[in-house]
């Protein structure tokens, strides 16, 4: 049941994401033909019908025809890896990366359709990305002197007074990712608390897939919590 | 900081023609001056053979901060992905020779004709220079500057605790 909820809500990202890809023009095909791997051109040659292929297996996964569910996400999944090759893996990579983790572990519980241990599995998977996301980024700017003493925020932001305070918060929230698996009351607010973080990343940098895109995988980690505790 | 695009074009002027790379302070140690901020003086600081250049000008895309491209913004999400592409020829230009040959650059160069095209900045056939311009607060830099028909690679530490500029010139090329 709670797959089903990543699977919608990842889906729902993917029209987004999809939506907003109609809007803009790859790079030439004419410059980046000669660096692509020649079994992938006829693929990535027409690139509107990728986006097409793309939102009409999106919508087929959200309006969620069983029978259908595995070739749905695969044609998601796939086409999101031609449409990242197409963009050279510049269009927006860590959403776009996240997106593809997620649509791969719900691919391959589809697969496993009736098997619980495959689906769990599938969850406990995309809550793990998800938690490593926060710490694995929180880990690397503490190691950073310029995360530490504030300069490297305040750049980003177009500030010349270092933001030291902020930065530490930051910091702070992100390393305290595993404290998630510790009861499911503390990882719901913290899911709420993530939830803010990216709508204020999208504010200020204009990131808005990664509001859809991590929360998409925000009932595995819930998901994943409660199970752990249900078992003690 | 992401890297920021300039492009410069020629007028019809003539003028000096000199390569130049930029310092972790951001100086040109060539005839024409750069800072940080990609400004540069005009007299004697472009590549572009027998014209005078105009003054580097920003490619910026307009993105629109609004609560609706929570939804759908799809002006920033290429402006991330032109971000992206800059960064990987910054990174990709200090491990080549032939930097006109890597398909970033070649992008990067189209993005430019492009908008000076769409802008009525020059019309075809003019010449034409980019330039990319990096800073970040670590103290580490290397400076990449390309004259006409011959790519040099000038690498230099930036003096500790300054804010490094990383900067590459293009070499020229025509609307």
């Amino acid at each position: 049941m709670s797959l089903l909820w990543v699977e919608r809500l990842i889906s729902i990202a993917v029209v987004l994401q999809t939506l907003e890809s109609f809007a803009v023009a790859p790079w030439p095909w004419a410059i980046v033909e000669g660096e692509t791997a020649r079994s992938l051109r006829p693929f990535l040659k027409h690139y509107r019908v990728l986006l097409a292929i793309r939102l009409i297996a999106a919508l087929a996964t959200l309006v969620g025809a069983p029978e259908f569910l595995s070739l749905s996400l695969y044609a998601q999944l796939f086409t999101t890896w031609l449409i990242a090759v197409r963009w050279r893996g510049t269009f927006n990579g860590g959403s776009d990366c996240m997106t593809f983790q997620i649509l791969a572990a719900c691919f391959v519980a589809s697969i496993f359709n009736g098997h619980a241990q495959v689906q769990t599995a599938a969850l406990f998977y995309i809550g793990a990305q998800v938690l490593l996301s926060y710490f694995v980024a929180g880990v690397a700017k503490l190691r950073e002197p310029e995360w530490r003493n504030g300069h490297s925020l305040a750049q980003f932001l177009g500030r010349s007074r270092p933001l030291r305070l902020l930065s530490w918060l930051t910091i702070g929230f992100e390393c305290a990712a595993p404290l998630c698996l510790l009861s499911p009351a503390i990882c719901a607010a913290y899911l709420a608390t993530a939830l803010a973080f990216h709508v204020l990343n999208f504010y200020f940098f204009g990131l808005n897939r990664f509001v859809f895109v991590w929360a998409a995988g925000y009932p595995a980690l819930l998901i994943t919590t409660i199970a752990l505790h249900a078992r003690h | 900081m992401a890297p920021r695009l300039f492009v410069k074009v020629a007028s019809r002027t003539k003028s000096a023609n000199a390569g130049r790379t930029t310092n972790a302070e951001g100086t040109a140690n060539a005839e024409g001056t750069a800072n940080a901020e990609g400004t540069a003086n005009t007299v004697g600081s472009a590549n572009i053979a027998g014209t005078a250049p105009s003054d580097w000008r920003q490619i910026k895309l307009p993105v629109r901060g609004s609560w609706f491209s929570l939804i759908f913004n799809p002006t920033g999400n290429l402006a991330h992905a032109r971000n992206n592409l800059y960064e990987r020829l910054l990174l990709e230009a200090q491990s080549t020779e032939d930097v006109e040959a890597l398909t970033s650059y070649k992008l990067t160069e189209h993005i430019s004709r492009e908008h000076i095209l769409r802008n009525n900045w020059a019309r075809a056939g003019t010449k034409f220079q980019f330039k990319l311009v990096a800073t970040s607060g670590v103290a580490t830099n290397i400076g990449v500057a390309t004259n006409i028909g011959e790519a040099t690679n000038i690498g230099g530490p930036a003096a500790a605790g300054a804010v490094a500029a990383q900067e590459f010139v293009s070499e020229v090329s025509s609307v």
